[in-house]
């Protein structure tokens, strides 16, 4: 039901109604306009009573006439839940009126739950499908609500009757906002999540490697990132389209490259040529589908307003893929906050192997002062920093290299020898590369006087 | 309470005059034992029946109960014209109490038959002894057993004075027979 039209010939007072309690907020408002009779009200609380009359004697099977009051009101809440929906599915407050005044209250109940026992019983169908057609991800947050929120929800709507507050909050974004509650809410989620599906098993090959980028990116891992898989693949397959080109994943240059192109377009160009992009991508799919074809248009056009709140930068929101390249610290990369610094010291005191914690340099830091700083925290253990320095690789150790203060001149092809005062892993670093063959020391020290020399 | 459920209060006091007219009807029948309500009577029961399901929380539609505990107790011999309306009124309101101590476990026609059978028998005509002694320990059982009765408990092994239970063994296991 609009909840507001742009002219409003009726005399009722639409911002007096209440949506949660439709039938109530209407009676009131309608009785206080004139369009409300007290015999009205009364053949409708009399209606309302016989139906809750019945459902007593269905649940105590006609052997008590009273019951508990917390069960009468939850009794209550559902008849009273359905009849509002049947009302709310009225095309406008005057409508629902009408209904109010030639149905009576059995009648309203029954079209309600007839409503919603018709998005229930779709659920459970459409439960069978997503899972059946589930997109093979390492993502924690879809396997959740795919195996535990979304059945445990329709069971707990199937074990009350009708309750007014069934709030549904899942683990997973979709790529739409979904604010519908009930049972309604579930059968929408369920009904954009088979849409999604449908779309990511296509494909499903590049998409775990999109995930890790971004997870990489996002500084967590794949399993706990909180993100849309459909919107991920959308937005890469998008881009790459926009490039001229297959495929769903970018690299920095070419996600530069792209940047290049957008920033001067106006928005109305861009909304084109995403539109366009989106387009060509679905005649390349052929879904043979129009609500899953009406989605993606959908998710396209999100991601044009997207595109145009950041004014074409896309390397603000897009996902870059790391390749099979090394990921490389630099002096100038991007420094962790101190709240960051201090998690990933954490993280590497808690790790017992000298792989992880290698591991976890490498995925976590991006400057050279915080490697260098955190090198300096005593989270790596003396028999683990050639291990470390191994998994850094050469180009890293060089920049290392270049930070190591020495107080001997140094000779042409020959290792600094740190300070006394040095932190502590200086010494090791050295000691690693004179464990190194000549070639490859000759290189790296090579490197490490250009990046002095840089500084 | 839900919103649709506070529609229909205030409208009491129409439903008590209603329910009181239809609990009249019961005179037809008690009048063999030479009982009989007024109308005042009848609008007393109904008013102790609905303060008892609002004090007890309960929801109760229609009439209720009450005609049948008339039905069931006018041939008592401890109702007389006299105690009539007001142990009427007092029965009514035990049975409520009682519904909720017993975790709504008993229907109200077993709950009716217990009452009569108490307040006939064992308690002879006292409200006192039956609400406190007879049906208090009727509500505890139910409550710790789920029966009316306190479960045979001679089958049961205890531990002896020593406080050792009595011990089964075989080649592989021991066991302790409880």
């Amino acid at each position: 039901m609009e909840k507001h039209s742009l002219i409003n010939r009726s005399a009722l007072d639409y911002s007096e109604l209440d949506y949660g309690s439709l039938a109530t907020s209407l009676m009131r408002e309608a009785a206080r306009v004139g369009l409300w009779s007290e015999q009205e009200s009364e053949r409708l609380e009399n209606g309302l009573l016989a139906e809750l009359a019945e459902q007593i004697s269905a649940i105590t099977h006609g052997e008590s006439s009273s019951i508990p009051d917390s069960l009468a009101d939850q009794l209550m809440d559902g008849i009273g839940y359905c009849v509002d929906y049947a009302l709310r599915a009225a095309p406008s407050p005057e409508a629902a009126l009408e209904l109010l005044k030639s149905k009576t209250a059995r009648q309203l109940y029954a079209d309600g739950k007839n409503l919603l026992d018709s998005h229930a019983k779709a659920s459970e169908a459409l439960l069978s499908r997503v899972r059946a057609t589930r997109t093979d991800t390492v993502n924690s947050g879809y396997r959740i609500m795919l195996d535990e929120t979304l059945p445990g929800l329709i069971r707990a709507w199937k074990a009350s009757p009708y309750p007014r507050d069934f709030a549904v909050i899942t683990e997973y974004p979709l790529a739409k906002d979904f604010t519908l509650d009930g049972i309604e809410g579930v059968h929408e989620r369920l009904s954009a999540l088979a849409l999604e599906n449908r779309f990511c098993a296509r494909f499903s090959a590049g998409l775990d490697a999109l995930l890790d980028d971004y997870a990489l990116q996002n500084r967590v891992s794949a399993a706990e990132s909180y993100v849309n898989l459909f919107t991920l693949a959308l937005h890469g397959l998008i881009f790459c389209r926009l490039l001229g080109r297959d495929g769903m994943s970018l690299d920095r240059d070419e996600l530069l490259e792209l940047e290049a192109r957008l920033l001067p377009l106006g928005s109305e160009q861009r909304e084109l040529l995403v539109t366009r992009a989106a387009e060509l991508l679905l005649a390349d799919c052929a879904f043979e589908n129009e609500r899953l074809e009406r989605y993606v248009t959908d998710a396209a056009n999100d991601l044009s307003t997207m595109l145009n709140a950041v004014g074409g930068r896309v390397t603000s929101i897009a996902v870059t893929s790391r390749g099979d390249r090394p990921v490389f610290v630099s002096p100038d990369g991007a420094g962790l906050d101190n709240d960051a610094f201090a998690v990933v010291a954490d993280e590497l005191r808690l790790t017992d192997s000298p792989d992880g914690k290698a591991q976890i340099l490498c995925d976590e830091l991006r400057s050279l002062d915080d490697l260098c700083d955190m090198l300096s925290e005593g989270c790596i253990g003396e028999d683990d920093f050639d291990t470390v320095f191994a998994a850094l690789g050469d180009e890293t150790c060089a920049l290392l290299l270049s930070r190591v203060g020495s107080d001997v001149p140094p000779e042409s092809v020959a290792l600094p020898i740190p300070r006394d005062d040095a932190p502590e892993w200086q010494p090791y670093l050295t000691a690693y590369l004179s464990e190194l063959d000549e070639k490859r020391l000759a290189k790296i020290l090579e490197l490490g006087s250009a990046f002095a020399d840089e500084r | 309470m839900s919103g649709f459920l506070s529609l229909f209060s205030g409208k009491d006091n129409l439903a008590a005059r209603r329910n009181a007219e239809l609990l009249l009807d019961s005179n037809d029948y008690t009048r063999q034992y030479g009982l009989a309500l007024t109308h005042a009577d009848a609008l007393s029961v109904i008013e102790s029946r609905d303060t008892a399901i609002r004090d007890y929380g309960r929801v109760e539609l229609g009439v209720g109960m009450v005609d049948r505990l008339i039905l069931s107790f006018c041939d008592s011999p401890y109702l007389n014209s006299e105690n009539y309306a007001e142990t009427v009124c007092s029965l009514t309101e035990l049975f409520y109490y009682m519904k909720g101590e017993t975790l709504d476990r008993l229907t109200d026609d077993e709950l009716l038959q217990l009452m009569k059978r108490y307040f006939d028998g064992e308690c002879g005509g006292s409200l006192e002894l039956l609400a406190e002694r007879e049906l208090e320990t009727v509500a505890r059982n139910i409550r710790a057993y789920g029966s009316l009765d306190v479960p045979d408990e001679s089958e049961t092994t205890t531990a002896d004075y020593s406080g050792e239970y009595p011990v089964e063994e075989d080649d592989s296991w021991r066991s302790i027979r409880l």
